[in-house]
């Protein structure tokens, strides 16, 4: 006997599963992109839209040696398809805003979110399946690194609810 | 952050100096060397950085020029520090 029980690590719709092959996994593949191209036109999906533009924008502006003007770190496409999905990743939801996006010397790709002067939360991106993040919550403090490849890691979402919920 | 080559992060100390003189050294040392406008800066308190452990070294040219120094190796620290501060400081966009 089975029963059905929920996925907590299905959190967002906008990645489709990377694991398939076959001309019935392509079709499925494509089916869902062009759903998922509709509801991304919502006012809340629009926004990532937005967002995901400004990433692209922000790579192609800091993708050469030295664009701080002395000598930083290029952001490299790792870094750009990564951060990418992560933002892809971000449940759809009206109470966690899209983030501010920040280049680094060192290339990786910063993401803000701001709730008030004391609350910030920030993940830092490189490319490597990983992601470190900061964050002051009042007098409260958190860092560390997760390991990052289709799904958002709970501890980054727990951190976002802590901002805004 | 610092910056990766020597972990450092470059400031400019603005304390006796009018708004006129500090957006100058932003214009000049900053905005002029991205080829890009500036758009603003953030004022943070010196005690604010000494409080996290790190150091604030005189290095001069360019004139009021110095760096942040003492990171910590580890990246997630790094970041911490950089949050606390971006909280503690105070944004002043270009007039």
């Amino acid at each position: 006997m089975s029963t059905p029980t929920t996925c907590t690590d299905c959190i967002s719709i906008m990645n489709f599963p990377t694991i398939g092959f076959g001309a019935d996994f392509e079709r499925l593949s494509r089916f869902y992109d062009q759903i998922v191209r509709e509801v991304k036109k919502s006012a809340t999906l629009g926004r990532q839209e937005e967002t995901l533009h400004s990433l692209y924008e922000l790579f192609e502006e800091c993708s050469d040696e030295g664009w701080d003007g002395y000598n930083a770190l290029p952001i490299s496409e790792e870094a750009y398809l990564e951060t990418r999905k992560l933002i892809q990743s971000l449940p759809i939801t009206s109470f966690i805003p899209m983030p501010e996006l920040t280049p680094e010397p060192n290339g990786d790709i910063a993401l803000e979110w701001r709730n008030g002067s004391r609350n910030i939360f920030v993940a830092s991106v490189r490319g490597r399946n990983e992601i470190t993040y900061a964050g002051l919550f009042g007098l409260n403090k958190t860092h560390g690194t997760e390991y990052f490849n289709d799904t958002l890691p709970a501890a980054l979402l727990e951190n976002l609810k802590r901002l805004y919920l | 952050m610092p910056n990766p080559h020597n972990g450092e992060t470059s400031v400019f100390r603005i304390a006796g100096l009018n708004d006129q003189d500090v957006w100058q050294i932003g214009d000049c040392e900053v905005a002029a060397r991205r080829g890009k406008p500036l758009l603003g800066r953030a004022d943070i308190r010196a005690l604010n950085v000494v409080s996290k452990d790190l150091q604030i070294v005189p290095n001069e040219p360019p004139p009021q020029h110095a760096n942040i120094v003492g990171w910590p190796d580890e990246k997630s620290k790094q970041l911490q520090i950089a949050v606390e501060l971006a909280a503690e400081a105070q944004f002043h966009p270009k007039p």
